[in-house]
């Protein structure tokens, strides 16, 4: 196929075709991670190399659908990816912990600073057929609900709520909801059918999926229920073919433009994505109070547990993942105490 | 070679193996991954492979066509199609054409609700075109009319490439669906006006019934053994797909039950008729998916060559009138649609196209998002890659494929009437989000 | 060799066909405990892999009843011995193809196999129904290796 840069020389930038990188990721053309994250972040590192290293982004998993796009850079189908953790259970059982629902991140970049820190210390196992770039989590999910208010455990009772992925629909389980897990794509037609009375997703879905016309009358906070972290690594072959001084630049943009937009990010979104809604028509936000929220949680508690039970059985130290996720969560929660910032005031 | 040479030679040697009677699905698949190893590595093609099948066969929104499927081909085997137009046959038969008008309605309707146009055209034309035939209807009518009017369904809402696009585009979904109303009524009633001429001229395409009118007594009586059952069944099916109680497989899967169950009760199922249904099912659906796969492994290397892109871009610079922009646009689409899936191309193309055409050139969104769909409706169509025309022949497989094709014609120039009539007057589309929504 | 190919497709095809009751008297079972206000808990991810095995399991037999489709009247003029000489080529092409396909499909089960992927609700590993949907490609082969030998025949033959 294509000439890829010779590794150890460095080129002149004149008389060398960039290194091109394809870069999949399943989020719409319109989205901000396509328009202010993949944009801005290539063009940094365009810049950065003097247009050695170019970055082609394929939206919407036109290249890799989003349950394949970890394994696609693993085999080289795209250069990098950016996808969420939990669309493939089982994969990544060490960082599933932080989905893990009863663990509170109060926002954005909490969930996103203390996955950075807690990669950084667990270094799993499972990650390292890839070079890793970042992660960064959207923080809360809330309950959007099409035509039923849930105000208490009982409200939510016997109710299809849409996930999409696995450990949030153990929550739903263990709260007496049925969980219907279906990708974010489908999720307006099955809201729509009422195939679902709403869903547990970040608010910023309503603007982003176009779900605010079929659902969002009543938003529930449910912080604890409902943690994202997405990806972005790069097939490690790719990366070690790239110069040493490319990775150098790499390493350095990369770290910079994430401290400067990613971890808040969501919180952003989120309250954009919330007004977007509440100009379209009035919306209920719901703050559960605080016996009710423990009520929640403590219903939750049994998927901790078996979490737990499950690490262990693949041979990893579960209580100390589990109690090190916490202890990272607590931390930044005290360094950034605003619960849902994005609902404001 | 660039990736976009590349791509190029990659549709000429898929027509080749298509003329050298390569099985569809097995051609696109073979250059797919041929040219996406070439453009990306061996490794990467192989991962596209396997992922692909697997993904595609196991997938929820695909899974509507087994039990739509099933639910055509048992009321074929009990008889019931038959009893359906025998029916339809009592009231639309006295005119030439009569039937393939009545199935043009069934599939608008069906379709509307089931919003697959591969489901749609498996579930009529396994009931209607052996009708067809029977009431010495010409092969290409019977089938073609089906073909076509199968992807009525896709402009009438609820509709999948609506979601797509408005998601794509951040347009107002239920504005999309609003606006596919009066486009999708109108395009019924263009194919079944293209019936109506080409059987004035030629009635032995679709001859009238001779003999006397039969009065509505007679038609009552033709709802008799099992038929009126079956249409409540239908509309339990249907109704409830569009009331919101069912997802499109649940409806399929209850409607096949429901026949199922009104068949046995009215004694006109049997085992071996039983068995013959599901043996024509497992065989259309095999075939429907192995294509589609085929057509999702393709459309990769398509991304990968860029050609959408480039060819997208190319059309945005031209300084050229708004109208002969549009043109071109839509000629990209209708080009590019007959070899690669359509959901995918409006993915890789749209946030190229959209802005040029919105912003630049001023068009309406929501009437851009009717017009999109209205070419998909064409390029389902159009050979040498036409799914619905495959899906019909797997039905009707005693017909031709080129004389399936040969009766396209009409429809095709009905489809590109329809086109005409919303570019000369947007209101078609805007007029009901308009009025509904403000 | 074409009495093996095509007992076992058919085999399989019978399966399949099983597998379509079966998944119509899910979806069915499903919408009427959803009215009782139970649904049946990962519906569709069974959904999923049923419709899955249908598929895989039926590949074969369509082919061994010319069910997957070609335009086959471009060529219908030529004589008929250079007929078969392009159906001795095409089909010695679809063979190694779809011997890669299974070879590959192998591989892919066993990647998700070994990094412990399960399915999303009811955590259900799901790489033995890849094997599946692999053993009917395979099958699916045999069936046009049957074909492919006959053509050779016509080829041969005068
Ligand atoms: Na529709
Ligand atoms: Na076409």
């Amino acid at each position: 196929g294509k000439p890829a840069a010779t590794p150890g020389e460095t080129p002149k930038p004149a008389d060398t075709k960039p290194v091109e990188l394809r870069l999949a990721h399943f989020f719409p053309a319109t989205h901000p991670v396509e328009t202010e994250i993949i944009t801005g972040w290539a063009k940094a590192i365009a810049e950065a190399t003097d247009g050695r290293v170019k970055i082609t982004s394929y939206p919407a998993g036109t290249l890799v659908p989003a349950a394949e796009i970890y394994e696609g850079v693993v085999q080289g189908v795209a250069d990098i990816g950016i996808s969420v953790y939990a669309y493939t259970r089982g994969r990544f059982p060490v960082i599933e912990t932080f989905l893990l629902p009863g663990i509170n991140f109060n926002n954005s970049k909490v969930s996103s600073f203390a996955a950075m820190e807690g990669i950084k210390k667990l270094n799993p196992q499972e990650i390292q057929d890839v070079k890793h770039l970042w992660t960064w989590g959207s923080g809360p999910g809330d309950l959007m609900m099409k035509t039923t208010p849930v105000r208490k455990l009982e409200d939510i009772r016997g109710l299809e709520i849409g996930a999409t992925a696995g450990p949030r629909a153990d929550g739903l389980k263990m709260l007496g909801a049925t969980p219907v897990i279906l990708p974010m794509g489908e999720w307006y037609e099955a809201l729509s059918r009422g195939i679902m009375h709403g869903g547990v997703a970040p608010v910023e879905t309503m603007q982003g999926f176009r779900l605010g016309e079929v659902t969002g009358d009543y938003i529930t906070l449910t912080p604890f229920l409902y943690n994202q972290l997405f990806f972005s690594v790069m097939n490690l072959d790719k990366w070690n073919s790239l110069s040493p001084d490319i990775q150098k630049i790499i390493t350095e943009t990369t770290e910079k433009f994430y401290a400067e937009n990613l971890p808040g990010l969501w919180d952003k979104i989120n309250e954009r994505g919330l007004k977007w809604a509440k100009d379209q028509k009035p919306r209920e936000v719901i703050t559960l109070s605080k016996e009710e929220n423990a009520r929640w949680i403590e219903a939750i508690q049994p998927v901790q547990n078996d979490y737990v039970e499950f690490l262990n059985s693949r041979g990893l130290p579960g209580e100390e993942i589990l109690k090190t996720v916490k202890e990272i969560a607590e931390k930044y929660n005290k360094q950034y105490p605003d619960v849902a910032p994005y609902v404001g005031k | 070679m660039s990736p976009f040479l590349a791509g190029i030679c990659g549709i000429i040697f898929f027509l080749i193996l298509l003329v050298l009677k390569m099985p569809i699905a097995v051609g696109m698949a073979i250059v797919g991954f041929t040219g996406f190893s070439y453009v990306v590595s061996l490794g990467a093609a192989y991962r596209i492979l396997s992922s692909d099948f697997y993904t595609t066969f196991s997938s929820y929104s695909l899974s509507v066509i087994p039990m739509f499927v099933l639910m055509g081909f048992f009321a074929f085997h009990a008889g019931i199609g038959t009893k359906l137009y025998s029916f339809a046959y009592k009231v639309f038969g006295h005119f030439a054409g009569g039937l393939a008008m009545a199935s043009e309605v069934a599939c608008a309707i069906f379709g509307a609700v089931c919003g697959s146009s591969t489901a749609t055209t498996a579930t009529i034309g396994s009931i209607a075109v052996p009708e067809m035939q029977k009431y010495n209807y010409s092969n290409s009518l019977a089938t073609a009319s089906v073909a076509a009017g199968g992807a009525l369904g896709i402009l009438i809402p609820p509709s999948v490439i609506f979601v797509i696009y408005g998601v794509a585009t951040e347009q107002s979904i239920a504005r999309l669906f609003l606006a596919g109303v009066l486009p999708g009524i109108l395009l019924t009633l263009l194919y079944m006006a293209a019936i109506w001429v080409i059987t004035r001229r030629n009635p032995a395409l679709g001859p009238a019934a001779s003999g006397p009118r039969p009065g509505p007594r007679e038609i009552f009586v033709a709802l008799r053994g099992g038929l009126l059952e079956v249409l409540i069944v239908f509309a339990i099916s249907i109704g409830g797909l569009f009331a919101g109680w069912f997802t499109p497989t649940e409806a399929g899967g209850v409607g096949a039950a429901g026949v199922l169950l009104v068949s046995l009760v009215e004694g006109s199922m049997n085992w071996e008729r039983f068995n013959r249904a599901l043996m024509d099912t497992t065989r259309t659906v095999a075939m429907i998916l192995f294509l589609v796969a085929g057509a999702i492994i393709f459309g990769r290397f398509m991304a990968v060559s860029r050609i959408p892109f480039e060819l997208a871009g190319w059309v945005s610079s031209l300084s050229l009138p708004p109208f002969i922009i549009l043109g071109i646009i839509l000629l990209v689409y209708l080009f590019f649609g007959t070899f690669i899936e359509m959901i995918p191309l409006i993915l890789l193309t749209i946030p190229i196209f959209y802005p040029v055409v919105v912003n630049t050139l001023g068009y309406d969104p929501i009437w851009f998002g009717v017009i999109i769909v209205l070419v998909v409706a064409m390029g389902v169509i159009t050979p040498p890659v036409g799914i619905n025309v495959y899906v019909i022949k797997g039905v009707a497989r005693d017909v031709p494929l080129e004389v399936i094709f040969r009766g396209i014609w009409p429809f095709l120039i009905a489809a590109i009437v329809c086109c005409v009539l919303l570019i000369a007057f947007p209101q078609i589309a805007t007029f009901l989000p308009n009025l509904v929504m403000r | 060799m074409g009495r093996l190919t095509s007992t076992l497709s058919y085999f399989l095809d019978r399966m399949a066909r099983w597998v379509v009751v079966v998944l119509m008297a899910l979806v069915v079972s499903n919408v009427i405990m959803r009215f009782m206000g139970r649904p049946i808990q990962g519906t569709i991810e069974f959904v999923e892999v049923l419709t899955a095995m249908v598929i895989g399991l039926s590949l074969a037999h369509c082919a061994a009843q010319d069910g997957h489709i070609a335009v086959t009247f471009l060529l219908e003029k030529l004589s008929a011995k250079i007929q078969a000489f392009i159906d001795v080529i095409v089909g010695s092409v679809v063979f190694l193809f779809l011997s890669l396909i299974v070879w590959r499909l192998c591989i892919y089960a066993n990647t998700v196999r070994i990094t412990g992927q399960v399915s999303l609700t009811t955590k259900t590993s799901y790489y033995p129904f890849i094997f599946v949907i692999a053993f009917g490609f395979l099958v699916y082969c045999l069936v046009v290796l049957t074909g492919l030998i006959d053509s050779v025949r016509k080829v041969v033959r005068r």
